[in-house]
């Protein structure tokens, strides 16, 4: 039993070694989001990431978005969505970072990219990168109201509570300076 | 023993602990506001949304009035005394030059007035000067619990404990025996 365990792992470690070894162009993509909140009309970063990790140079390597960020939705502020780099060599890699503006607010779901490449001349891939998933696009009163400084809550805070506060202190003190403290004179 | 007339009446009002009916509506009203203004500053600062938590702030806003001006009239059972033996000789002083003048008036009666009007003196200042003292104590103690003490506490409990809690400290305190 022990021995079948045995022969099974080996089995199983060789065909996963088989499997990695690429001698061509081989791309890993990954597509993430370099903001940690997407707001409407604020600037939201993306950063897309290529590695080759083949043993060989991938040549005419696009990336595509443009259809993740329909211009409806989304102004694109900084960046271009479709990107073309001659050359990847071997054990290269390369970051690509897009600014958007979201138009609206909401729950959006974030698409893959698609990734084309070619390991020779002929040979076309076509990969896909990981999805960011579901993300929330807040409003901007939301994220205001959520992230901007509270001094104003603290000074309308005060406005509040000053009439009856200082105001009764005031009048007190009014009321006290009218009928000042006398002195009694000592009599000897 | 006969009725009381009108004017005893008042006289006797006028020296009793209870505050004027005037006092008591300065009081009521400075607690209304002092209890809902915490409740703002939750809103904003400590993200509470009206909807989810009306049940919590109608509960803190009650008790802190509630509590907030039992404090108050406390406080000026307090003070009325003190600032009667203060105020007394320049009191005096005032009535004395102010019918000076007129002959009609027995000695009795300008002491009487001098007296009644000591009252009145101490009845708003001491009414303002509790309403300045509790507020500044319940603001204090409030403030250093819900935005340093129990800060990293979930809002609902933060509330409760820093309102309620403060005020009730403030009331405590307000019933010291001298």
């Amino acid at each position: 039993m022990k021995f079948l365990l045995l022969s099974l792992m080996f089995a199983a470690a060789s065909c996963a070694e088989v499997g990695t070894q690429t001698k061509e162009a081989f791309i890993l993509a990954h597509k993430q989001p370099l903001s940690t909140y997407a707001v409407e009309n604020m600037d939201f970063v993306l950063e897309y990431g290529l590695y080759n990790v083949g043993d060989k140079p991938a040549q005419k390597v696009t990336i595509d978005d443009r259809h993740s960020f329909p211009t409806n939705s989304f102004e694109i502020v900084k960046g271009l969505l479709h990107v073309h780099y001659e050359k990847i060599p071997a054990g290269g890699n390369v970051t690509h970072s897009v600014v958007i503006r979201p138009r609206a607010f909401g729950f959006f779901n974030y698409t893959a990219a698609q990734v084309t490449y070619y390991t020779d001349n002929e040979n076309l891939h076509v990969t896909l990168t990981n999805t960011p998933g579901e993300g929330y696009i807040y409003r901007q009163r939301e994220y205001d109201r959520r992230f901007a400084p509270k001094y104003s809550y603290f000074i309308v805070f005060f406005l509040i509570i000053a009439p009856t506060t200082f105001g009764s202190f005031l009048l007190f003190q009014q009321s006290k300076s009218r009928f000042p403290a006398i002195i009694k004179k000592k009599t000897t | 023993m006969g009725k009381l007339t009108k004017e005893e009446e008042m006289l006797l009002s006028s020296y009793s602990a209870s505050s004027s009916t005037k006092g008591t509506l300065f009081f009521y009203v400075n607690a209304l506001i002092l209890s809902l203004a915490p409740l703002y500053l939750f809103y904003g600062v400590h993200q509470m949304e009206v909807a989810d938590s009306l049940v919590v702030w109608t509960l803190s806003a009650a008790g802190t009035a509630y509590l907030l001006v039992m404090a108050c009239k406390n406080q000026k059972k307090l003070l009325k005394h003190q600032i009667v033996m203060k105020r007394g000789p320049a009191v005096d002083r005032e009535i004395n030059t102010k019918f000076a003048s007129d002959k009609k008036m027995t000695i009795k009666e300008k002491e009487e007035r001098a007296l009644f009007r000591k009252n009145e003196v101490a009845d708003t200042e001491s009414t303002y000067l509790s309403v300045f003292y509790t507020n500044t104590l319940f603001l204090t103690i409030m403030l250093i619990s819900a935005f340093f003490l129990l800060a990293n506490l979930a809002p609902v409990f933060n509330l409760l404990i820093s309102t309620i809690g403060s005020a009730a400290l403030v009331a405590f305190l307000s019933t010291a025996k001298n």
